[in-house]
């Protein structure tokens, strides 16, 4: 089973210091969400995970799968099933957003053999058929508009397309864990119950998720398993799906007192 | 009037060679005279002396030894391939060698081949192609109001050899009609070679024409080419330079809009890789009134591969009315890869619509890339991913898909394998 283990994180991004000893486990088929405040860490948290080269990880260690993947380089994580929804997608101009897919998805299914010479690589490409099925399938799932394929990815894309462009990119990847940070931000109500569809539809017994939020909003469509709080790089509290309604009802600043009262 | 001695020519060329090359490939007395002519001008030529903005960066120091007289029964004829659609043969489309055509239709050549001396900057050379054009040199005619609905291909592959390669490609479309035409130039390697392509497109009036160059010749080539494209009132002429091979590229680019309405499109692509020094100077002459001149150059440089691009827009006293940008854009590729881009503009009018020109070169966007590559895909092939979609802007402006594939085709040692999908999707 697939799971993620994070173990006494330390990062820093500029040599300024992020995350302080982050533990959390999230084991597959659970959906974990990590709530807090503006700077507590979310989105370095989400970028280490993913391998960010500007986030330095000084202390600590992250398995998947077993697999310790701080020695992999993020095209290596991502093939190892792990997928990042970013906050910020990057725009592409120039490729549309088919050609992207799919280009992606060989590169994802193409063998990688150290000793197979380049010329003998066998065609594992993604016959077109299938190619044009499943996106077909995953727009319908995603509500999304045939003409948003042949667009330059993210290029000129309004705050809520960007997002589910993203979503559209995790369901034709299928992986066995996803982070999503921040998805839910800058939604219209329309535009987060599709993300909240997308979520629950890929939730399965051999998948986790990790999903980073600011509000409490997406949580009415999704239920977590665990809700974790990060104030200042630490997990200062863990609880159940109800911990998000008292976050929302009392804001932050009451774990925040919370743990400076616990620190006197 | 002073007279200045001309400087040693880097290729030396005497009368008895021209007369034998002529005679060896059985011309006419009247093509003889006119590559005396050009030995004329060729013997009075002044060569670069790198001071020139044009040469500054391009040494001629190098120059691999051509002798001209090797081309004289040369064993090692370029193949070339191409094909004419009978109906628009029937309607008078000639699309055949130089030699061919000169022959068949003597008055058709003699009127469009004599060629004022050039691009200033290449004048030389210019010289060394009408006096010394050989194999691969091609000759269309589009007759008034022909509309030739298939690109017309040319493929011109030189077997390895150390001949040098010159030739001349000449494009007439007359009066309303309409032709797009791809020119791809190879060869083999097998020692320095000199290659001076020489390229004239004439648009007349009203007519719509496209060329597309794809030149990659071997690493040990040194292209020294030039074009000149000449627009008649309201006509449309784009051309495209795929530039993917030769160890050193020298290209200059000439428009010169000679009437009211006419509109230029002028496209590069450059992809470049190993120690490849590619240098492209040009100038657009936009004249008349409402005229339109728009250059789009962008490369992608690898290894410690060099793009030079210096470029001139004249807008004419006598213009009113006109548009004209000058773009070059540079993606470096590694630490060791370079771009100098250099635009200049000489507005001599105050009457102009829009004027302008951007240049940038930088390296790839680590964003970009960390959030293609999140996707699994590896370094390479993620950057051979954006440098693809940076290409885009001048791969699209190509109508024709066949065409399209023809110009990715020639890029995909650099940018990879492309997943076309536009049927599909």
């Amino acid at each position: 089973m697939p799971d993620l283990e994070i173990k006494d994180l330390h990062v820093e991004v500029d040599k300024k210091p992020i995350l302080n000893g982050i533990d959390l486990a999230v084991r597959s088929g659970e959906v974990h969400a990590i709530m807090g405040p503006n700077g507590s860490g979310k989105s370095t948290l989400a970028l280490t995970i993913m391998g960010h080269p500007r986030y330095k990880v000084t202390r600590g260690t992250i398995h998947f799968d077993g697999r310790d993947i701080l020695a992999m380089p993020v095209d290596e994580r991502a093939r190892a099933g792990l997928f990042l929804a970013f906050q910020y997608p990057a725009a592409i101009p120039g490729v549309s957003v088919a050609n992207f897919l799919r280009t992606a998805l060989n590169a994802r299914r193409a063998e990688r053999g150290t000793t197979a010479a380049a010329g003998e690589r066998k065609n594992t490409d993604i016959p077109i058929p299938q190619f044009v099925k499943l996106l077909a399938d995953k727009r319908k799932l995603l509500e999304i508009d045939e003409s948003f394929i042949t667009r330059s990815v993210n290029d000129g894309f309004s705050g809520g397309e960007k997002k589910r462009l993203e979503m559209l990119q995790m369901h034709m990847f299928g992986p066995k864990f996803a982070v999503l940070d921040e998805t839910d931000s800058g939604l219209d109500i329309d535009a987060l119950q599709v993300v909240a569809r997308g979520i629950e539809a890929l939730r399965a017994p051999d998948v986790g998720i990790l999903l980073i939020t600011h509000y409490e909003r997406i949580l009415r469509y999704v239920t977590p398993d665990y809700v974790h709080v990060l104030i200042e790089g630490r997990v200062v509290r863990t609880g159940g799906r109800e911990l998000a309604a008292e976050l929302e009802e009392k804001g932050y600043d009451f774990v925040r007192e919370e743990l400076y009262a616990g620190r006197a | 009037m002073t007279v200045l001695a001309p400087t040693q020519p880097l290729v030396p060329l005497d009368r008895e060679t021209v007369e034998r090359l002529s005679v060896g490939r059985g011309e006419p007395d009247w093509l003889r005279e006119h590559r005396l002519r050009a030995l004329d001008r060729y013997e009075r030529a002044e060569w670069p002396s790198g001071q020139e903005e044009e040469w500054r960066r391009f040494t001629l120091k190098d120059l691999p030894h051509a002798r001209i007289a090797d081309l004289i029964d040369t064993k090692h004829p370029p193949s070339e391939y191409g094909s004419v659609p009978l109906t628009a043969s029937r309607h008078g489309l000639i699309f055949d060698r130089m030699l061919t055509v000169a022959k068949d239709q003597p008055e058709l050549v003699k009127r469009w081949l004599p060629s004022d001396e050039g691009i200033r900057s290449h004048r030389p050379f210019r010289a060394l192609a009408d006096a010394a054009f050989a194999h691969g040199s091609t000759f269309l005619y589009v007759p008034a109001g022909l509309q030739v609905e298939l690109p017309l291909e040319v493929h011109k592959r030189w077997t390895a050899g150390t001949e040098p390669i010159i030739f001349r490609t000449i494009i007439v479309a007359e009066a309303n009609s309409t032709v797009t035409v791809v020119e791809e130039l190879s060869s083999e390697s097998g020692g320095p070679r000199l290659a001076v392509p020489a390229l004239e497109v004439h648009a007349g009036p009203g007519a719509r024409v496209r060329y597309v160059g794809i030149h990659r010749f071997a690493e040990d080539v040194w292209e020294i080419g030039q074009q000149n494209v000449i627009s008649a009132r309201d006509s449309f002429l784009s051309s495209f330079n795929v530039l993917v091979g030769s160890g050193r590229t020298k290209l200059g680019v000439q428009s010169d809009i000679r009437g009211d309405g006419a509109e230029v499109k002028l496209y590069g692509l450059v992809a470049a890789a190993d120690s490849q020094r590619i240098d492209v100077n040009s100038l657009q002459i936009v004249d008349g009134k409402a005229s339109q001149s728009d250059l789009l150059y962008l490369s992608a440089l690898y290894d410690s591969a060099k793009a030079v691009y210096y470029g001139i827009i004249r807008v004419q006293p006598t213009s009113s009315g006109t548009g004209s940008y000058q773009e070059c854009r540079n993606m470096l590729l590694s630490d060791k890869a370079g771009a100098d881009p250099i635009p200049a503009l000489e507005i001599l009018t105050s009457d102009v619509a829009r004027c302008g020109h951007g240049a940038t070169a930088g390296a790839i966007d680590e964003e970009e890339l960390f959030y293609v590559m999140s996707r699994g895909m590896p370094r390479l092939e993620a950057e051979q991913l954006l440098v693809r979609g940076f290409f885009n802007r001048v791969v699209a402006a190509i109508p024709e898909p066949q065409v399209r594939a023809k110009v990715l085709a020639a890029l995909e040692p650099r940018i990879g394998r492309v997943a076309e999908l536009e049927a599909a999707a």
